[in-house]
């Protein structure tokens, strides 16, 4: 047969005419499309940071607190507002002499002049421009090109001032923009490339094992297929060449699909402004495009040439196969068990090697040895489990399916390995989430907050103008103004407790509960079991407590409290220690410690939460004004987007493992169609057939996915640092959730393959050989 | 010498008659699709006999067989076991009927491979609420009375065909089953397994007192029947005597 | 098997000439061998006697006379008897059982029926066989076997032949 011959037929094969091909040739194709689509993204991650730290370079200054020699500079300072939900930057500028000129602007904005980003622009030309017009104060000149803007949607504004105005504020001098080496190579941050390396690969590991039960389904029928013509008398180089063909157009399909899948992704990093990213700048280097477009199809055929040695051996060998017992289960148990000991060892004597790359390829390999050792070991503790079961049950169904899972170690595998993957990967993803939430401290002040509560933060203590200007808002409150800060073991720097203060009267308004027990004069000790405040504090002792606005110590005789209460205040982040009101406290402490928070109860109305922004836009000591939301935001500690990025992945790739469950789960019951249909011939119930499918994918997910969680717990608790340990429990709601999604998925794919069962027993798979 | 007649029942009558047989299909039709496969097929079987269906490839003999064993549901026509109508009884109470009172060989198959040759014989009597203990020590049993006693722990595919065969037939007997519906039990096997298969089916039914439908397109394992019935184009044919 | 009921079934379809008969016979049913001139006319004198057929018409001429001969009333019947009796399984069975498939086509008759008949035969004999081959000596179930594969060869004949019934008569009715 020719060559030319041999492809045409070769695709006919593979775009087939029956169903079961078609199927095949589309389930292959989607799942090599999904990985190209990850490990294109992952190539383009790097590149995309870096594309961003260049945009970031171009806008760095160089600033000093005080002036310089240099005869030309710019005054500068900023004074962030926010609007909407959305940062808005306001930067305030005053030259001196033929002062550096800020990327994107012509020239700089004088007095009354502004120069605005083309976002901003259109909000000014909208209704809600007016909201705006106080904070800015100024006519628009200009707007800021593309090379000042880091994201395109930013709302960005250069404030022209008089050098008279800006030199009683706080401000830098700035001698020039840009960074100092041209063409700056950018390194990113090791931080950054470590979670790339482990989140592609955490995610690329179930797409992997989709592909691999995409390809194996109907595998047998192809086999046969194949071998037929083999009888027929093709030789066999031409089944090996016809196998080629139709696995390297699924997965050229694929490819191309996988590419064009990045290219639509790519479009949602413009949703987020904090991120900086634009979609232009995810581009993946030009090797790893030719490496991907030409090395997956090309490695699907070497796989799909290799794969059928066994038919070309003889056509006949793949008629009668063996079962397989399951060999690998020893080398497996080792890895594990050097996987886990590597992590203990970590856990115990190893921590604060520090950031080094040694470091990383350490943790990597016990990332990976515990992972394959999960995989490997997995599948054989299923089948254990099924020998136990086929030792106790009575029940037929569940005894079939028991007996098939100790005879058949491949089952085990196939229904395990992809479920266990996910959920040891996105366990440890939700642990260091956890982590990360942990560190950043206990309580969210937005949590305690009425939904109408706006939150106005600054850093220096003379507020009066600032409540002035709050009162005179329509819609603006009762206002309850709380000093805190902390106290530290007099003549040390050892921190004890914090302390705030204010008025419990006022707190009713602006919380959603009042604390516990504040009454006018009341003092209250805040003591959470985490931190266990009265094991540092003795009421009597003196400590000192450092005022924000001023470096001296001022000393203070610890207070005995009134009630001691094992919760945390929240109102302002999260304080564990002295909580005392006004009247309580001695009036030189309300001399010098500064209003650091001031919360206002309001109508709700986003209308009115500009119109005190506006209030304040320039009223000493521009303060940052929040709405409870935007405080939850800035809480959040990490960065949004990688975090909903992380979730994303880890539920992307459930889903992935849910598939391919399904898959394997369908196609074992396709793959066992006779000796099904003998058996509902001779007259076992539906049901029990049913029970034996459960047994056979549940038992070894079960078995695999608990194991996953507690190695996930196990991994997340000792590479995380000693000195802020998170508690074990705290892992188990969100390890726990991935485990029982991954159980559910079990059973929604056994559900899901009932019909294909119930087909599959018709008589009619009694005659055909 | 005996006439080689087959009855042939329609309507009434034949219901009447089918009272006092084991087992009846009267005026049976069945269609897959574009194909029918009966068209009218009837056949009765008396409690003990061998009756072959023969016919050739196409004729509808195992759709006639699926049908009075209850697997499946003619399209037209009725089938009755010990005088009650079995084809409108709901899936669940057929598939009763077949594990309590039915055995089953076919040609291919039907061994599951992932219990050993002694758990694929014991399926009917776990089947029939036996526990394992027991129907186990009743299979060791019937494997040994028919010499396939150290086949007991291999699996199907470690058996020959006529091997896998022998433990079928093992596994039909059993639960000792009033029928026995064997379609081609030899058409993979060669001539001496199919003898052994055959002489080990008859036997066993024999003694057990089981009747057997035997489907076969083959006149030497035809000729282990009482009487054969002849099915062409999905309906049963009558031969008339010879003048 | 004896010639005399193929004549028969050659003069059904009217009387013939002696040669005749004979050319007619060597097409249809002569396969292994010809028949003899001489074992025609005794056989054609033979049935004359017992009255299955007559003789019609004499044309003088050169060579023995041209006889013509008929089937009688009674010829037709011992014919139609023959026809539908089922054969004994016999050695000379193959011959006996073709002839008689083809007689019964060309002359209309139902051959489904004839074959049904015959299968329903063997496989009696087939069963005698086959029971009896139970606890039989070794030497007795070798030969009962052989005469079972013998039967079966038949039996597929049988069927081969009933799947072709509808052509054969096309063929037949145009020969």
């Amino acid at each position: 047969m020719r060559s030319a011959g041999l492809f045409g037929l070769g695709l006919k094969l593979a775009l087939g005419s029956d169903r079961g091909a078609k199927l095949r040739f589309a389930l292959m194709a989607a799942s090599i499309a999904v990985g190209v689509a990850v490990i294109v993204g992952a190539f383009s991650v790097i590149p995309a940071i870096q594309a961003r730290d260049a945009r970031v370079a171009g806008l760095e200054y160089f600033a000093t607190d005080g002036p310089t020699d240099a005869p030309d500079q710019l005054i500068l300072t900023e004074r962030d507002s926010w609007f909407g939900g959305q940062m808005l930057q306001r930067l305030l500028v005053a030259p001196i002499g033929d002062a550096p000129v800020p990327p994107g602007l012509e020239r700089l904005p004088g007095p009354g002049e502004v120069v605005v980003s083309p976002a901003l622009r259109v909000l000014l030309q909208g209704p809600q421009g007016a909201l705006l017009d106080d904070r800015l104060r100024g006519r628009v000149v200009g707007i800021i090109g593309a090379s000042g803007l880091l994201h395109p949607d930013e709302l960005t504004a250069y404030l022209g001032v008089r050098r008279g105005e800006i030199e009683e504020i706080e401000r830098s001098y700035v001698t020039g923009f840009g960074t100092l080496e041209e063409n700056a190579d950018f390194p990113v941050h090791e931080a950054v490339l470590q979670s790339v390396i482990f989140g592609s690969a955490g995610v690329l590991l179930p797409v992997l094992v989709f592909v691999w039960t995409a390809t194996r389904l109907s595998a047998g029928l192809r086999e046969t297929r194949l071998a037929a013509i083999r009888l027929a008398g093709a030789t066999p180089r031409q089944v090996r060449l016809l196998s080629a063909v139709e696995s390297g157009l699924a997965a050229f399909a694929g490819t191309l699909l996988g590419f064009g899948l990045f290219l639509a992704a790519r479009q949602l990093l413009a949703l987020s402004v904090e991120l900086g990213l634009e979609p232009s700048d995810a581009v993946p280097p030009l090797a790893a495009i030719l490496g991907i477009g030409i090395g997956i199809p090309v490695l699907a055929v070497v796989v799909a040439w290799l794969a059928l040695r066994r038919i070309t051996r003889s056509p006949l060998s793949v008629v009668r196969r063996a079962p397989i017992r399951s060999r690998i289960a020893a080398p497996a148990a080792v890895a594990l068990a050097v996987g886990i000991s590597q992590w203990l060892l970590v856990a115990w004597a190893l921590r604060g090697l520090g950031d080094s790359w040694s470091w990383i390829a350490f943790i990597l390999g016990a990332w990976v040895l515990t992972a394959l050792g999960l995989l490997g070991l997995a599948p054989w503790i299923g089948t254990r489990a099924a020998g136990w079961i086929t030792r106790r049950t009575e029940s037929l169904g569940a005894w079939l399916g028991a007996r098939r899972l100790e005879t058949d170690g491949r089952t085990a595998a196939r229904v395990s390995t992809a479920t266990v993957a996910v959920v040891f990967a996105a366990g440890v993803a939700a642990g260091y989430i956890v982590y990360f939430d942990g560190t950043a401290g206990g309580l969210r002040a937005s949590a305690s907050l009425r939904p109408e509560t706006i939150v106005v933060d600054s850093w220096r203590g003379d507020v009066g103008q600032v409540l002035d200007e709050i009162a005179a808002v329509d819609g603006a409150g009762q206002t309850a103004a709380l000093r805190t800060t902390h106290l530290v073991e007099a003549g040390t720097q050892n921190y004890l407790a914090g302390i705030t203060i204010f008025s419990c009267r006022d707190l009713p308004s602006v919380l959603l509960a009042a604390p516990p027990n504040c009454d006018t004069g009341a003092i209250l000790l805040h003591n959470p079991e985490e931190s266990n405040v009265l094991a540092r504090v003795y009421p009597g002792d003196l400590a000192t407590f450092v005022p924000y606005s001023d470096s001296q110590y001022i000393p203070f005789p610890i207070p005995v409290p009134d009630r001691v209460l094992s919760t945390e205040f929240s109102a302002d982040n999260g304080y564990d220690g002295y909580v005392i009101d006004e009247a309580a406290a001695p009036e030189e402490l309300l001399r010098v410690m500064p209003v650091t928070r001031i919360l206002v109860a309001t109508d709700g109305r986003d209308q009115t939460v500009e119109e005190i922004r506006e209030a304040v836009a320039w009223t000493e000591p521009f303060p940052t004004v929040l709405t409870r939301s935007e405080l939850a935001l800035g809480e959040e500690g990490g960065s949004v987007p990688i975090r909903f990025a992380i979730e994303l992945g880890t539920y992307f790739a459930l889903a992935v493992a849910a598939a391919s469950l399904l898959v394997s789960t369908v196609g074992a019951v396709q793959e066992r169609r006779k000796p099904l249909a003998a058996l509902a011939a001779l007259g076992v119930p539906v049901g029990a057939l049913r029970r034996s499918v459960l047994v056979q994918t549940m038992a070894p997910l079960v078995a695999g996915v608990v194991l996953a969680g507690v190695a996930a717990a196990v991994v997340v608790l000792s590479s995380t640092p000693e000195s802020r340990p998170i508690p074990w429990s705290s892992l188990i709601a969100p390890i726990g959730r991935f485990v029982a999604l991954a159980v559910m998925a079990g059973l929604v794919a056994s559900a899901l393959a009932f019909p294909s069962l119930r087909r599959g027993i018709r008589p009619g798979a009694l005659h055909h050989e | 010498m005996p006439d080689a007649t087959t009855t042939t029942q329609v309507g009434a009558a034949g219901r009447a008659l089918s009272t006092h047989r084991l087992l009846a299909g009267v005026e049976l039709h069945r269609t897959f699709g574009k194909n029918e496969a009966l068209r009218g097929a009837s056949i009765t079987v008396e409690a003990g006999e061998i009756v072959a269906v023969m016919g050739p490839s196409g004729s509808g003999k195992s759709t006639l067989l699926h049908c009075l064993a209850g697997i499946l549901r003619p399209d037209a026509g009725e089938v009755h076991y010990e005088g009650r109508r079995i084809d409108d009884l709901s899936e669940a109470r057929r598939s009763e009927l077949r594990r309590e009172r039915f055995g089953f060989v076919f040609q291919f198959g039907q061994l599951v491979p992932d219990l050993t040759a002694l758990e694929n014989v014991s399926l009917p009597l776990r089947l029939a609420g036996v526990k394992r203990a027991e129907a186990a020590r009743r299979s060791n049993a019937w494997l040994e009375r028919m010499d396939l006693a150290e086949l007991a722990s291999s699996h199907p595919s470690d058996l020959s065909g006529g091997e896998a065969q022998r433990v079928a037939v093992a596994r039909a007997m059993v639960a000792e089953p009033r029928v026995i519906f064997a379609d081609e039990p030899t058409g993979s096997l060669d001539s001496l397994n199919g003898e052994m298969v055959m002489d080990l089916l008859v036997a066993a039914a024999r003694q057990g007192g089981a009747a057997v439908v035997l489907v076969t397109h083959e006149p030497r394992v035809a000729a282990h029947a009482d009487r054969e019935v002849v099915i062409r184009d999905g309906r049963t044919v009558t031969t008339p005597t010879a003048a | 098997m004896s010639v005399a009921p193929s004549l028969l079934g050659l003069l059904e379809t009217g009387p013939r000439h002696g040669y005749d008969l004979k050319q007619r016979y060597d097409t249809l049913l002569g396969r292994r061998r010809p028949l003899k001139f001489g074992q025609v006319y005794a056989t054609l004198s033979r049935l004359a006697r017992d009255g299955l057929v007559r003789m019609d018409s004499v044309e003088r001429g050169e060579g023995p006379d041209r006889k013509r001969y008929a089937i009688t009333d009674e010829g037709v019947a011992d014919l139609d008897r023959w026809l539908r009796e089922a054969l004994a399984p016999s050695a000379g069975l193959h011959d006996e059982l073709f002839t008689k498939v083809v007689l019964t086509v060309t002359s209309g008759r139902d051959a489904e029926v004839l074959l049904d008949r015959q299968r329903a035969s063997h496989l009696q004999r087939m069963r005698e066989l086959t029971a009896a081959k139970r606890d039989a000596a070794l030497l007795d179930v070798v030969a009962a076997d052989r005469d079972l594969f013998h039967l079966e060869a038949d039996l597929r004949w049988i069927e081969l032949t009933t799947a072709r019934l509808d052509r054969l008569r096309k063929e037949l009715a145009d020969a």
